[in-house]
């Protein structure tokens, strides 16, 4: 459960930040979550995927990262502020190459995006970086 | 056998009695889900298993050790410790004589509160029946 410092409602959303080289595939999701594609409950991790990929927003532009930068376009009107640890990940995604995108997750879509909504949860391989431990609102 | 009991106050909230004749262990549950030990699909199973088979009730065991002089039968205990509807007290009444394990689930994850729960459940602690 991610803790939020501010107003809660009955409803809610958080963000994550995903970083990949090329493009985001279901193969490659899957085996950053470390489920098989022939899984019993793959299907939850396909609407896992689907989520992110439907609420992937927009790519970050590495000129404008900063501590206090908004987090890029996607939150016009919130001011947000990046993390140490989430600075380092874009530092280093910029010099790789890798690109980077912010999305969000909302509690009102279906319960399995809710569940992944309200969990807390930090994952990487040599492929994909997943954080969805810190909101960035 | 897996019965699901709705929340008379909610659309969406469950819980489930678990009627088994044997603990699933963690391996195996990791196993039939095809998932990584240690992933983030790995530990969601995990606390998933744990959640069933450390930190839910075990009603036989319940019973026996701490109500069977309060309660004088087990459809009792059942009917009026957990408010049970009557069709889920026969039914689990029934099956404690048939099994070696009946547990009540209360889960904590939000996608196992609506329909789709049920047969997530099934899916790891009855794969033949979805065969």
């Amino acid at each position: 459960m991610k803790i939020r410092a501010g107003f809660v409602s009955n409803s809610s959303s958080t963000s994550f930040l995903i970083i990949f080289k090329d493009d985001l595939n279901k193969r490659d999701f899957f085996e950053l979550m470390g489920i098989s594609l022939d899984s019993p409950i793959a299907d939850l991790f396909s609407e896992f995927y689907q989520s992110v990929l439907d609420n992937t927003y927009q790519e970050v532009d590495f000129k404008t990262i900063s501590k206090d930068t908004r987090p890029e376009t996607l939150f016009e009107t919130r001011r947000g502020h990046l993390s140490d640890r989430m600075l380092t990940k874009l530092q280093d995604a910029k010099n790789r190459g890798l690109k980077a995108y912010y999305g969000w997750l909302d509690s009102e879509t279906n319960p399995i995006q809710t569940f992944f909504c309200m969990d807390s949860f930090e994952v990487e391989n040599e492929k994909i970086y997943f954080n969805g431990l810190e909101c960035t609102w | 056998m897996i019965i699901t009991i709705k929340d008379p106050d909610s659309d969406f909230r469950r819980s489930y009695v678990i009627c088994l004749n044997y603990a699933i262990e963690e391996r195996t549950m990791l196993t039939r889900a095809k998932v990584k030990s240690g992933s983030y699909a790995g530990d969601l199973v995990a606390n998933l298993h744990s959640g069933i088979f450390h930190h839910s009730i075990e009603l036989k065991r319940d019973y026996s050790k701490y109500y069977s002089v309060e309660y004088g039968t087990f459809a009792e205990y059942a009917r009026r410790r957990f408010l049970f509807p009557p069709d889920v007290v026969n039914i689990i009444s029934t099956q404690s004589s048939q099994t070696t394990q009946i547990i009540y689930f209360r889960p904590s994850y939000w996608f196992l509160e609506d329909n789709y729960g049920y047969d997530f459940l099934v899916r790891l602690l009855e794969p033949r029946r979805t065969k």
